[in-house]
C-alpha cells in the first residue's frame, strides 16, 4: 500500500550488487547510531566503556575462583572455558534481555517518523555488538595466555560471528514483536534468563549424568560449543553445526515473517 | 509529481489491554460507543472512518479539529507511519515529519552531536549531515550551549534545535503537528520565515494546528476532521469559516462523519 520513493541507487550496476549496496547504505546509519548509543551510556562515568570488559572479567574471575576445583593445574584451561562461554553467553543474553522492551523503547522514533522496524532493530543489534567489541580484550587475553598456538580454525570465527549476529537480530525481532502484543514478556524474560544462566554449560561441563541431559536439550549449549571449539583449534561436531544451523534458519525466517506480517500492527501497539 | 492519497480509509487503534486488566478495572466492553469498539481481545478505538483525501503537489493543507477528533492520527496515516485497517494509502515523494522536536536525540549528547544523531535517525547520510550542520547551528542559535549536553537545555532550546534539524532536510512532503508554539517570539518569527522557505522547496505541506492564523498564513486548503471523519475539505477561507461556525455547535465526539461527507470532499479536490 505504501509507495514511498526510496530510489537512492542508480547506474548500471548488476541488480544484486546494487541491492547489496543499497542495504549497506540503508543500515550504515543505524550501525553508527548503535555504537553511539552504547558509548553514550557511559558518558558521565570516568572509565567509560572500559567498565564493560571489567565487568566481564570480574564475572569470569569470580566463577573461576568459586568453581575451579583444580586450582593450579588446569585452572587456565577452566578460565578459558568459562571466559569464552561467558563472552558468547553475554552477547546472546543481552539480546534476549533487550528484546522485549527495545521496540516499545523506540516508540518515539517509530510513531513519529516513517522508518522501518528493521532500522531500529539493526541499531539495537549494533549497540549489543558494540558491547561485545569492548568485551573482546577478555577472551583475547585468555586465549593468548591459556590457549594453544593459533590455527586456521580462527578464520571460522567470521562465520560464527555472522551466525551470532543473525540470531541476535532474530531474538530482538521475535521478542520485540511478541511483546508488542503481550507485555508479559518483559516480566517473563528476566525470570527465564536467571534459570537459563544456570542451565547452560557456561561454568560447568555437560559431560555426564543430569548435566549432560540439561546440556543436550539446551540450544544455547550448541552456540557456546561452536565458539569454544573454534577457539581451541577444532571444528565442532556435525551435530552441533546442524543444530545451530537449523535454529538460525528457523529463527531468522520467523523473525522476517513476523516483521513483514505485523509491521503495521506493531506501531500503534507500542 | 508528489502526492499523498487516502481512499476510503478506516483506522482502528487496538487498546491492547492485557487479559488480566479486566479483573482489575472495567474494560472497553463496558464502555463501548460509536468510537470505541469491542473488536479484538482488548477492544479498539475507531480513530478514522471513511477518510478519502487527495493531496497533490503544491497543496498546502491545514488540518483542523477539536482535541480527540483524529488530527494526529490522520497525519500519521498520511506519513505512512500508521497503515490503514481498511482502504488504500498511496504516496510518492520523500516524506519528512515534524511531530516531535526531539526525535532521535540523546540527552547525554551535546547539541552538535545531536544534530548528527537526529539527522542520521531521520535517514540522512553522513555527507548530508555535514551539509546541513552549519545551517542548523546558525538557525538554532544556541551559542555556547551548542557544545553542552542537551539535558541542560530548556524545552524551548531543545525545540529550536529539533525544528532546525527537521526543517533542514529539504523534504518533498512535509507533515507537521502543532510545533510552532515553541520558542520565544523572535524564534517564532524566524521559524515562520524558515517554514515559508521550506514550503518553497517542499512539494506538499500538511499541517495540523489549532491556530486559524497559522493555517491561513501557510495553507491554501483546510481539512476539518471531526470524530474520525472528514467534515470538510476545501479552500482555506471557506474552511476556516465553516469550521469556526461548526465547531461552536459541535458536541463532544460521538459518531464518525457520514460516509457521504468525505466523498464530497474528495470530489472537491479533484
Amino acid at each position: 500500500m505504501t509507495a514511498q520513493k526510496t530510489s537512492h541507487m542508480s547506474g548500471n550496476l548488476p541488480e544484486d550488487r546494487r541491492r547489496l549496496l543499497y542495504l549497506v547504505a540503508r543500515f550504515r546509519g543505524p550501525v553508527e547510531l548503535g555504537w553511539y548509543d552504547f558509548t553514550t551510556v557511559f558518558r558521565r562515568s570516568y572509565l567509560g566503556p572500559i567498565w564493560t570488559p571489567i565487568q566481564l572479567a570480574a564475572w569470569v574471575g569470580t566463577l573461576v575462583l568459586l568453581f575451579s576445583n583444580r586450582l593450579g593445574e588446569g585452572v587456565g584451561e577452566y578460565a578459558l572455558y568459562v571466559g569464552i562461554g561467558m563472552f558468547a553467553w553475554e552477547f546472546l543474553s543481552t539480546a534476549i534481555a533487550a528484546g522485549p522492551a527495545f521496540l516499545t523503547g523506540s516508540a518515539g522514533v517509530l510513531r513519529n517518523t516513517p522508518i522501518d522496524i528493521s532500522i531500529v532493530t539493526v541499531r539495537r543489534l549494533s549497540m549489543i555488538a558494540s558491547k561485545s567489541v569492548f568485551q573482546l580484550p577478555v577472551p583475547i587475553f585468555l586465549i593468548v595466555i591459556f590457549g594453544g598456538a593459533p590455527t586456521w580454525h580462527l578464520f571460522l570465527l567470521a562465520p560464527v560471528a555472522v551466525i551470532f549476529l543473525l540470531n541476535a537480530y532474530s531474538i530482538l525481532t521475535i521478542l520485540g514483536v511478541l511483546n508488542a502484543f503481550m507485555r508479559d514478556l518483559e516480566f517473563l524474560t528476566p525470570t527465564v534468563m536467571r534459570f537459563l544462566f544456570f542451565a547452560t554449560p557456561i561454568f560447568w561441563k555437560g559431560d555426564e549424568g543430569f548435566r549432560k541431559i540439561l546440556a543436550d536439550y539446551n540450544p544455547f549449549s550448541y552456540f557456546l560449543e561452536i565458539v569454544r571449539a573454534t577457539v581451541n583449534g577444532e571444528i565442532a561436531s556435525l551435530q552441533t553445526w546442524v543444530v545451530v544451523g537449523v535454529i538460525t534458519a528457523l529463527c531468522f525466517s520467523l523473525a522476517i515473517w513476523l516483521q513483514q506480517r505485523f509491521r503495521s500492527a506493531i506501531i500503534y501497539r507500542l | 509529481m508528489n502526492f499523498v492519497r487516502l481512499n476510503d480509509v478506516d483506522l482502528d487503534l487496538p487498546i491492547g489491554r492485557g487479559a488480566f486488566s479486566s479483573l482489575l478495572r472495567s474494560g472497553p466492553r463496558d464502555t463501548a460507543s460509536d468510537r470505541i469498539g469491542k473488536e479484538g481481545p482488548g477492544g479498539v478505538v475507531h480513530a478514522l472512518r471513511n477518510v478519502t483525501i487527495n493531496i497533490e503537489s503544491g497543496d498546502r493543507v491545514g488540518i483542523v479539529g477539536l482535541n480527540g477528533a483524529g488530527k494526529s492520527t490522520l497525519l500519521r496515516v498520511l506519513a505512512g507511519i500508521y497503515q490503514p485497517t481498511r482502504g488504500a494509502y498511496e504516496a510518492q515523494g520523500r516524506i519528512s515529519t515534524l511531530f516531535s522536536s526531539t526525535i532521535g536525540m540523546n540527552p547525554m549528547a551535546s547539541g552538535r552531536e545531536n544534530i548528527f544523531l537526529s539527522a542520521r535517525t531521520l535517514g540522512l547520510s553522513r555527507r548530508q549531515v555535514v551539509e546541513i550542520e552549519e545551517e542548523v547551528i546558525e538557525f538554532a542559535d544556541l551559542g555556547d550551549f551548542l557544545e553542552l549536553p542537551i539535558r541542560l537545555y530548556s524545552d524551548g532550546m531543545r525545540a529550536r534545535l529539533g525544528f532546525a534539524i527537521a526543517t533542514a532536510i529539504d523534504p518533498e512532503i512535509l507533515i507537521v503537528d502543532e510545533v510552532f508554539g515553541v520558542g520565544d517570539a523572535a524564534f517564532q518569527q524566524r521559524a515562520d520565515q524558515r517554514i515559508a522557505k521550506v514550503m518553497g522547496s517542499a512539494g506538499i505541506l500538511v499541517m495540523a494546528s489549532h491556530s486559524n492564523n497559522l493555517i491561513k498564513r501557510f495553507c491554501d486548503k483546510v481539512c476539518w476532521v471531526e470524530n474520525g471523519g472528514i467534515r470538510f475539505f476545501g479552500p482555506v477561507d471557506e474552511g476556516i469559516d465553516v469550521y469556526g461556525a461548526g465547531s461552536k455547535k459541535s458536541a463532544p465526539p460521538k459518531a464518525p462523519a457520514p460516509a457521504s461527507a468525505p466523498q464530497k470532499a474528495a470530489a472537491k479536490t479533484s
